[in-house]
C-alpha cells in the first residue's frame, strides 16, 4: 500500500473482473446482530417478511444439519443437544409465534423474533427447577442462529441500497451475489478471494469491475469514501487525488467506449469473413454462471467442472444431490448441449474429506480418472447421476486425464455397469449421451487415432497439455514464462490431434485458456478447429476478431507455422499479419 | 423427544399436570410446564388414531429417556 499526501492510498489486490469504476463506498457490515430495529410493515409486505423468516430458519437449520454431519466421534455427545436444537428451530413456541408476531404486530421479523424469545425466556426464568431454567440457553442460541441470518445475511441490505455505490466486503457468498442488483452497483472490492476462488468466479459472471484479495481494505474504507477500482489491473485507490480522478475519469470513458462496441457485435453470428462458422461456448463451474453464458451468446457450456458441488460439501455428494444440480443446468442451456467433465480432482483442486496417500507430484498422481476408477462407487455415482440428468436436455459426457487405451475401455465398463443399475432401479434416464475425453496427456495426443475409435468427440485441454509437454508448472515463477501456447512443439500436437480425428470422424472442441485469448483465434481457425469453449466473458471479444478474418488466410498462416521453431518466429507472424485485426495490447485497459 | 414423536401425530397431543396442559410437539411449551423428574404426566390425544404415539411417548417417559432428560 503506498500513500501520499493528499490522503490518497493505493492498494493492490487481484483483479476480479475488468473495467474501471468510480464511487462512493458501502461497507457491507456483518456485525450488529445485537441492536434490532424496529420498523412496521405494509400490509403488502407481511407475507414476504414472513418468507423472509422462513428463509432464515431454513439457512440456520441447513448451516447446522452441516454442523451435526460433520461432527466426528470425539464430540458425538454434544449430538443430543444439537438434535434438540434442530427440532427447537421449528417449534410451535419461537417458529410459529415468531410468523403470528409478524402478522398481527406488522413488524419486522427481527423484531418478532426478538420478542417472542425474550417471552420465553421471561417464562423460563419463573420455573423453580434449575435444570429446567438453564434450558433456556438452548433456546437463546436457536433464536441467535436465526437472527444472524436474518441480520447477517446481508439480502436487506444490499438489495435496500439505494444510491449507485461501490461494494466494500470482508467476502462475499454467493447467496450475497445473487442479491446484488447490477444498476445499483458500480464495482466491488473485497478483502477475500483470489482469481480462482468462488468470490473470483462471482466477480467474472457479474462482469463488473472488481478487485480481490486486498487484505483488510474493509479496515481503511469508511462509508462515502471516493474510490476508483481499477479491475483490469486489480488496484484500488482511495480518497484520489484530483489529478489522478482526472486520469481514470478518461480512462474509464475510453474502456466503456471499447466495450460498448464489442456488446454491440456480440449478438452476430461468430462467422468468418468467408462463411465459416466456429461454434463459441462457455467454461463454467457455478449454475449462477448460467446467466453469463446467455448474456454472451455463447453456443452453449463446452466445459462444465463439476469439482465445486464436492468441495464444497464435507463428504461425497449422493446421487440424488449432483442429479438435482446437472437437471437444473441442463434445463437452463437446453435446447443448447452442456458438457459435462467428471471430476477432476488431486490435481490442484483437494478434496479435505478424502486424502490420499502424501503424493510427491500431485499434477502426476492420483487425480480426476485415475482417482474416478480407484474409487468406482464415487464415479458410479456421478455417472449415474449425470444420465439422469440427460433426460432432461442435451448433455455430452467428458472425461479428464485420459492417458491410455484402456482407462477409456474401464470408463465405458463403468458406463455400462450405470446403465444397468439404472434400468434395474427403474429410474427415468437416457443412454444415448455423446462420450468424449480431455486431450490433455501427450500419450493421449499420440494415440489419439485409436482412442477416436472408443469416443465420440476429443475436448483439447491446452493447460494442462502445454505444461506436460513442456514440463513446465506455470505456478512456477522461475519456469513460467517457458509456457507458451505458440510452442511450436504445442502446435504440432493440436495438429496431430486435428488430423487423428478427422480420421476417425470424431468432433473436436477446445476448452483450454488458448482458446480465450483473441491471438491465438487465426492459428486456431487455421489448425480446423470448429468449435471453442472458454471463459463466458471472452466470447464477445473472440468473436470480433474471428468475424474479421477468412479462414482460408489461416490454412497459409497455420502451414508456415508448421515449419516454424520458436515461440518469437511465432509470434512475430501471426501480430504482424493480424496487428489491424487483434485488440491493442499495449493500452492498460486490457490486461 | 417426546416433541419428535408428537410431531408425527396427526391431531394435537396434549401433555399436562393435571392443571395446565402442552402442546407436546413444542419443546418450549413442554418445558414452561416446568414439570421436573418424578413428576406425573397427563397424556391426552384429539383422535385414537394416535394413540400408539401416547403409547410410544408414555414408554419413553417410563424408560426415563434413555439418558437424556431434556425433556
Amino acid at each position: 500500500m503506498s500513500e501520499t499526501e493528499s490522503g490518497q492510498k493505493v492498494i493492490h489486490g487481484i483483479s476480479g473482473s475488468p473495467g474501471i469504476c468510480i464511487g462512493k463506498a458501502y461497507i457491507v457490515d456483518r456485525e450488529g446482530v445485537d441492536i434490532i430495529k424496529r420498523y412496521f410493515i405494509a400490509d403488502s409486505s407481511v407475507q414476504p417478511e414472513i418468507n423472509r423468516f422462513k428463509s432464515a430458519v431454513k439457512k440456520a437449520k441447513d448451516e447446522h444439519a452441516a454442523i451435526i454431519e460433520s461432527l466426528n466421534d470425539d464430540l458425538s455427545s454434544q449430538l443430543n443437544i444439537l438434535e434438540t436444537h434442530m427440532v427447537l428451530f421449528k417449534d410451535k413456541m419461537l417458529y410459529g409465534k415468531t410468523i403470528e408476531t409478524i402478522e398481527k404486530d406488522q413488524v419486522n421479523a427481527e423484531w418478532a423474533l426478538k420478542k417472542v424469545s425474550r417471552q420465553v425466556k421471561t417464562m423460563f426464568e419463573k420455573l423453580e427447577d434449575p435444570y429446567l431454567q438453564a434450558r433456556v440457553t438452548d433456546i437463546v442460541q436457536v433464536s441467535e442462529q436465526v437472527m444472524r441470518h436474518l441480520v447477517g445475511a446481508q439480502d436487506i441490505k444490499i438489495s435496500d441500497i439505494n444510491k449507485r455505490v461501490i461494494l466494500v466486503a470482508h467476502d462475499l457468498s454467493p447467496a450475497d451475489a445473487s442479491q446484488i442488483q447490477l444498476e445499483r452497483i458500480k464495482g466491488f472490492v473485497t478483502d477475500r478471494g483470489g482469481r480462482d476462488s468462488h468470490t473470483g468466479i462471482i466477480a467474472k459472471s457479474l462482469d463488473i469491475p472488481s478487485v480481490l484479495g486486498l487484505g483488510n481494505v474493509t479496515q481503511f474504507v469508511v462509508n462515502d469514501d471516493i474510490i476508483i477500482v481499477d479491475g483490469s489491473n486489480g488496484i484500488i485507490i482511495i480518497n484520489p487525488d484530483e489529478d489522478t480522478l482526472f486520469k481514470y475519469e478518461e480512462r474509464r470513458a475510453r474502456y466503456e467506449e471499447y466495450r460498448a462496441v464489442i456488446a454491440r457485435d456480440s449478438h452476430l453470428p461468430a462467422v468468418t469473413l468467408d462463411g465459416k462458422r466456429m461454434g463459441l461456448m462457455a467454461n463454467i463451474e457455478l449454475l449462477e454462471e448460467v446467466v453469463s453464458v446467455k448474456d454472451n451468446a455463447a453456443d452453449g457450456v463446452g466445459l462444465f467442472r463439476t469439482e465445486f458441488l464436492y468441495l464444497d460439501l464435507k463428504r461425497f455428494p449422493t446421487e440424488e444431490e449432483l442429479f438435482d444440480k446437472y437437471k437444473e443446468l441442463v434445463e437452463l442451456v437446453t435446447p443448447k448441449f452442456v458438457t459435462i467433465r467428471t471430476l477432476d480432482i488431486n490435481g490442484d483442486k483437494v478434496l479435505p474429506y478424502s486424502q490420499t496417500a502424501e503424493e510427491a507430484n500431485p499434477a502426476l498422481g492420483m487425480r480426476a480418472v485415475r482417482f474416478c476408477l480407484n474409487r468406482p462407487e464415487i464415479f458410479l455415482t456421478q455417472i449415474k447421476a449425470i444420465l439422469r440428468a440427460a433426460a432432461f436436455g442435451n448433455i455430452k459426457l467428458l472425461i479428464p486425464m485420459i492417458s491410455c487405451v484402456e482407462e477409456i475401455i474401464q470408463v465405458k465398463e463403468v458406463i455400462e455397469t450405470a446403465v444397468w443399475e439404472l434400468e434395474d432401479e427403474e429410474k427415468i434416464f437416457n443412454k444415448n449421451v455423446p462420450l468424449g475425453i480431455m486431450i490433455e496427456v501427450p500419450s493421449a495426443a499420440i494415440m489419439a487415432e485409436e482412442l477416436g475409435e472408443y469416443v465420440d468427440f476429443f475436448s483439447i485441454g491446452t493447460n494442462d497439455l502445454i505444461q506436460y509437454s513442456m514440463a513446465i508448472d506455470r505456478r512456477n515463477r522461475q519456469v513460467a514464462h517457458l509456457y507458451h501456447p505458440f510452442n511450436p512443439a504445442v502446435i504440432r500436437l493440436v495438429k496431430m490431434i486435428m488430423d487423428a480425428a478427422k480420421k476417425t470422424g470424431v468432433d473436436v472442441v477446445m476448452c483450454g485458456e488458448m482458446a480465450g485469448d483473441p491471438i491465438n483465434i487465426p492459428v486456431l481457425m487455421g489448425l480446423g478447429l470448429q468449435e471453442l469453449s472458454m471463459n463466458p466473458g471472452s466470447i464477445p471479444i473472440v468473436k470480433q476478431v474471428l468475424r474479421k478474418i477468412d479462414s482460408a488466410d489461416t490454412e497459409k498462416l497455420v502451414e508456415q507455422i508448421l515449419k516454424m521453431r520458436s515461440v518469437a518466429e511465432i509470434s512475430d507472424l501471426v501480430k504482424a499479419r493480424y496487428k489491424d485485426i487483434l485488440p491493442l495490447e499495449d493500452s492498460d485497459e486490457q490486461q | 423427544m417426546i416433541a419428535k414423536l408428537a410431531q408425527n401425530a396427526d391431531t394435537v397431543v396434549w401433555i399436562g399436570d393435571g392443571e395446565n396442559r402442552a402442546d407436546a410437539s413444542s419443546i418450549i411449551d413442554i418445558l414452561s410446564l416446568g414439570c421436573s423428574k418424578g413428576y406425573e404426566v397427563l397424556l391426552e390425544t384429539e383422535n385414537e388414531v394416535d394413540i400408539p404415539i401416547l403409547d410410544s411417548i408414555k414408554e419413553l417417559i417410563d424408560t426415563g429417556f434413555g439418558e437424556d432428560v431434556d425433556e
